[in-house]
């Protein structure tokens, strides 16, 4: 028997479904919403997409180590590490062969980025490396990957993603850094975790840091209480609430994307729709529904009001 | 004769407006039903649906004509989810109404449901990611080969391979796994006209 008969439709038969499929329909209010407010809120010109140039104030030394066979790239940064401030004729990387391994060692943790590219650009690489903040276990982890394989001209060998056996993100696993093939001609946008500056909130956040899943279910009260105690403070809230009584799928009240504030409120379309607002207090009978970390010592509360 | 420039012919900001909203309709549930099978909770799917299309109106320009449109998204969900499973969160604003809709989504694993499944779901599951993906793009989301080639960004003869190989090593994972793999597969299940088979090899 040929492979594919025997086990495509075992493939097909382990296909999730999705319940409430009219939740899919982009004719939802909630859907023509987001549709509206993406065309609008990003205003750039799509046929001629602007290279933003990206400044990260990064605040901790970084080394990227590229391997043989190929290239690989490694974030190793030690956490609390003050950021030296290296002369601006330095390097921004150094980048060293040796044993056959070529290491890559970030020196100007406050280069732009665009330094860095040129630095690998005379090593024949396309390479994008940024920093974001992020909660401690994914400092000095890869977050984001993009090898832009929708280039024309493309390079159709894998960018391989190395991981440590560590389990750092939600679904586990622990990648640290990858492997690009040599002489990759492809585009590789590269984010590595970095510990947060001052005031900075988490742009990536790992397994390890999302605890607060036993507060669910408690008052705002009681979850702020038990969060003191873990030293940790509410920074915002978020409050879902029954979105308003629409019948029909009727044209969506901010489809203009317009107003921020919130939509009036009619309680007894509870369960059919909700919308979701910020807000820097609530009362202390809500109740807390999900806990997100948010920065250092901070923590984003998704509460709604009790008895539902 | 105008110069277009490199990119090709521009359109108006009315004309990528139209195209967008055209390519959104005819995607988003396909790419959100995408999502929640392979995300965990089904409000993170509300952010990453966001970040797909935010994506896809950035690069209105690379987005393939016609057919290759609805597999070029499909591969731009799948980078957001490998780096969503790597521990990327970004929670969209553009999303949070959308994020509390889809909390009442219920995705349905089907080994769940029927014990018979169970270890072929195990089995699948200790695949590589890769030959994971390539298997359900053709599986769950039914991309024929060349699709698949525009999902993954690679040639149309080595999807072919990749998905050849995949299947190859799912089947004697499979075997390993002592799981009867004839056995597995009610009749009914299989599609019409590919009742030839090559006979049992040694």
């Amino acid at each position: 028997m040929r492979h594919r008969d025997a086990v495509d439709p075992l493939v097909a038969r382990l296909r999730p479904q999705v319940s409430a499929s009219e939740e899919l329909d982009p004719a939802r209010p909630a859907a023509r919403e987001l549709r509206a407010a993406i065309t609008e809120k990003n205003e750039e010109p799509a046929v001629a997409p602007k290279r933003t140039v990206r400044r990260l104030l990064i605040a901790v030394p970084v080394a990227a180590v590229l391997a043989a066979g190929g290239v690989a790239a490694t974030a190793l940064m030690p956490a609390s590490a003050p950021g030296p401030v290296a002369p601006q004729e330095a390097a921004a990387l150094e980048i060293d062969v040796a044993d056959g391994v070529v290491v890559a060692e970030v020196k100007d943790p406050t280069a732009d980025p665009q330094r860095y590219a040129e630095e690998f650009a005379e090593h024949g690489l396309k390479v994008d490396l940024s920093l974001v903040p992020a909660s401690p276990s994914m400092v000095g982890k890869l977050v984001y990957l993009d090898s832009d394989m929708k280039s024309q001209n493309r390079d159709d060998r894998d960018v391989e993603v190395i991981e440590s056996p560590e389990q750092c993100t939600p679904d586990g696993g622990c990648p640290v850094g990858v492997r690009i093939p040599e002489g990759y001609r492809n585009h590789v946008q590269l984010v590595f975790g970095r510990a947060p500056g001052d005031g900075e909130k988490y742009e990536a956040t790992g397994a390890e840091d999302t605890k607060g899943q036993d507060l669910v279910g408690m008052t705002v009260a009681e979850a702020e209480l038990v969060l003191r105690n873990r030293g940790l403070a509410v920074a915002e809230y978020r409050v879902e609430k029954p979105a308003p009584a629409g019948g029909a799928p009727a044209p969506s009240p901010s489809a203009a994307g317009a107003s921020d504030g919130p939509p009036p409120q009619q309680p007894e379309d509870a369960g059919q729709q909700s919308v979701v607002e910020k807000a820097q207090e609530v009362p202390d009978d809500y109740v807390v529904r999900d806990v997100q970390p948010w920065g250092p010592g901070e923590v984003l509360l998704f509460t709604g009001e009790s008895g539902d | 004769m105008p110069y277009d420039g490199p990119d090709g012919p521009s359109e108006t900001p009315a004309g990528a407006e139209a195209r967008f909203e055209s390519l959104y309709t005819e995607c988003y549930a396909d790419v959100l039903g995408y999502l929640l099978r392979r995300v965990d909770d089904p409000e993170s799917a509300a952010d990453l649906v966001a970040e797909v299309f935010v994506t896809v109106w950035n690069r209105l320009d690379a987005v393939p004509a016609r057919g290759g449109a609805r597999p070029w998204i499909f591969g731009v969900a799948r980078k957001v989810v490998g780096n969503h499973r790597r521990g990327e969160r970004r929670r969209s604003a553009l999303a949070d109404r959308l994020r509390s809709e889809l909390s009442r989504v219920q995705v349905i694993r089907p080994e769940a449901a029927d014990p018979g499944l169970g270890e072929v779901g195990a089995v699948f599951r200790s695949l590589s990611e890769a030959d994971r993906e390539i298997l359900s793009l053709s599986g769950w989301e039914g991309l024929d080969p060349g699709e698949i080639a525009i999902a993954l960004g690679c040639t149309r003869g080595t999807a072919r391979v990749r998905l050849h190989r995949a299947r190859g090593r799912f089947a004697r994972a499979l075997r390993n796994a002592g799981v009867d793999v004839a056995g597995a597969v009610p009749d009914r299940s299989r599609p019409l006209g590919s009742s030839v088979t090559e006979g049992a090899k040694p």
